[in-house]
């Protein structure tokens, strides 16, 4: 019944059209003076809204997150699977460190539901230095960056200088919680202002947890161990 | 012979002042169609809910002018067809004229009022936004700009002088003969169901992405134009011979 609604609604607007336009014309001739006032004030109020609303842009428009695409978010993907890090823009890097490593590297997570990526590239020589880029999570919803409200998960280096061996603890990323409400144009409105043009106006989202870069000495040892996906670069 | 010859163009926009002063009802209904159409799109959202790794939760809720502006369009298609209805031809016959300037002010109005139309129903953005805007607190919207606006205004009067001369095509065979008005519904509504269910569904696809899956507005404006004007051009040949007052 409920599928119905739109066309009743439909239905119900053309006969009040059909009525207004035929039947009821006299009423708006003999108020037509009031007819085109009243149709003049609400001109006149979307015009006041629109000037309102293009002054608030500044203040709304400023938290308005970038606009990415899908291409946007594989092509880090890409970029790090071909071992290009210098090509990965800094505004998506959280943090580089350097560390000391002798023989080997034990890296887990404890993220659960959502493993994450270790890029691995070996050195050509064996400097004994583990150089590690920490990437930036990402989340896109509706072709939105908000991937800035998501907090970095911690991470924990330990060494042990007996045995020789290493280990990095990705931590669980913290709980997070983002509500928002956006407004867009009908549908037929944005056929020539967006660029591509999306195939729907139906809501997408998208979600990477933190993905981090390891450049290790050639012959150091490294395990994998929970949660963690390891991605070997050539 | 006559000392002062009129001239069409001055007869069809004498014509054109006086319907527009005389059809208050147009405007009138155009204000009242959005109005009901902004009631409507306020409580009407699409969004959803999104989880992450256990730890994300994001809750979004979309609002759009996507019912103003439909219901803009049914608007112009109504309006011109009930335009070509006895009532509305025989106001015309209170000034001398002819069944030519009589059709080519009526067109004049409707592009006028398609103008108008599309405009108010991009307009209604802004007023959707800034209510959203005080009901919800925060918003996250596209800011207004003349390269994204001026587009959507011709995108909107575009479509809405499609609409309307389809229906003013529409109104002038249903004026021809009565008979047309189920040969129209057969077309419009019984034969989609019947080639849908045979799956020959590419034919009206192809319909509707003729002009909503063009990517070149200069070309989409095009396509427009000479389906509007083979439309009016068809209804004024086709209801030439039609007696003065039917």
């Amino acid at each position: 019944m409920t599928a119905l609604l739109p066309f009743l609604l439909i239905i119900f607007i053309g006969i009040a059209l059909y009525f207004i336009l035929t039947k009821a014309r006299s009423i708006f001739r003999v108020n037509k003076k009031w007819t085109y006032r009243l149709f003049i004030g609400y001109v006149f109020l979307l015009l006041i809204a629109t000037g309102i609303v293009a002054v608030l842009d500044t203040k709304i428009g400023a938290s308005l997150p970038d606009k990415v695409t899908a291409k946007d978010f594989y092509e880090m993907d890409n970029l790090l699977g071909k071992g290009d890090l210098s090509s990965v823009e800094a505004s998506q890097i959280s943090s580089e460190h350097t560390y000391e490593v002798k023989d080997s590297l034990r890296i887990s997570s404890l993220n659960f539901y959502s493993p994450n990526n270790v890029y691995l590239e070996r050195k050509p020589t064996n400097d004994g230095l583990v150089e590690m880029t920490v990437l930036k999570p990402v989340l896109i919803v509706n072709d939105r960056d908000f991937s800035e409200r998501l907090p970095i998960n911690k991470l924990h280096w330990t060494s042990d200088p007996t045995t020789g061996s290493a280990k990095l603890l990705i931590s669980e990323q913290p709980p997070t919680q983002i509500n928002f409400v956006s407004f867009k144009y009908a549908f037929m409105l944005r056929q020539f202002t967006e660029h591509p043009r999306r195939s729907s106006s139906f809501d997408s989202s998208m979600h990477r947890g933190v993905d981090i870069y390891l450049r290790v000495p050639k012959n150091l040892l490294v395990q994998g161990e929970d949660y963690v996906q390891i991605i070997y670069v050539d | 012979m006559y000392l002062t010859e009129p001239k069409l163009i001055d007869v069809v926009k004498k014509q054109f002042l006086f319907k527009l002063k005389a059809y208050p009802s147009i405007f009138g209904s155009l204000l009242l169609v959005q109005a009901l159409a902004l009631v409507l799109s306020f409580n009407s959202n699409s969004g959803g809910s999104m989880t992450s790794n256990e730890t994300l939760f994001v809750t979004y809720s979309t609002y759009t002018n996507e019912i103003p502006f439909v219901f803009t369009l049914f608007w112009a298609f109504l309006t011109a067809t009930l335009l070509t209805t006895t009532a509305y031809r025989n106001d015309a016959f209170v000034f001398i004229t002819t069944r030519t300037s009589h059709h080519l002010s009526s067109i004049l109005l409707l592009l006028f009022a398609s103008f108008i139309g599309g405009l108010t129903a991009v307009l209604t953005g802004p007023l959707l936004t800034l209510i959203t805007y005080l009901r919800k607190g925060s918003l996250l919207v596209e800011p207004i700009h003349l390269s994204t606006f001026i587009p959507q205004v011709a995108t909107a009067f575009a479509y809405a002088v499609l609409f309307a001369s389809i229906g003013y095509l529409l109104g002038s065979f249903i004026q021809l003969s009565r008979w047309f008005v189920p040969i129209i519904i057969v077309v419009l509504v019984v034969l989609p169901y019947l080639l849908l269910a045979v799956s020959v569904v590419p034919t009206m696809e192809q319909v509707i992405g003729f002009f909503g899956a063009e990517k070149s507005m200069s070309l989409f404006l095009v396509k427009v134009a000479v389906t509007s004007l083979v439309s009016f051009t068809i209804s004024i040949v086709t209801t030439m011979k039609m007696e003065v007052r039917k």
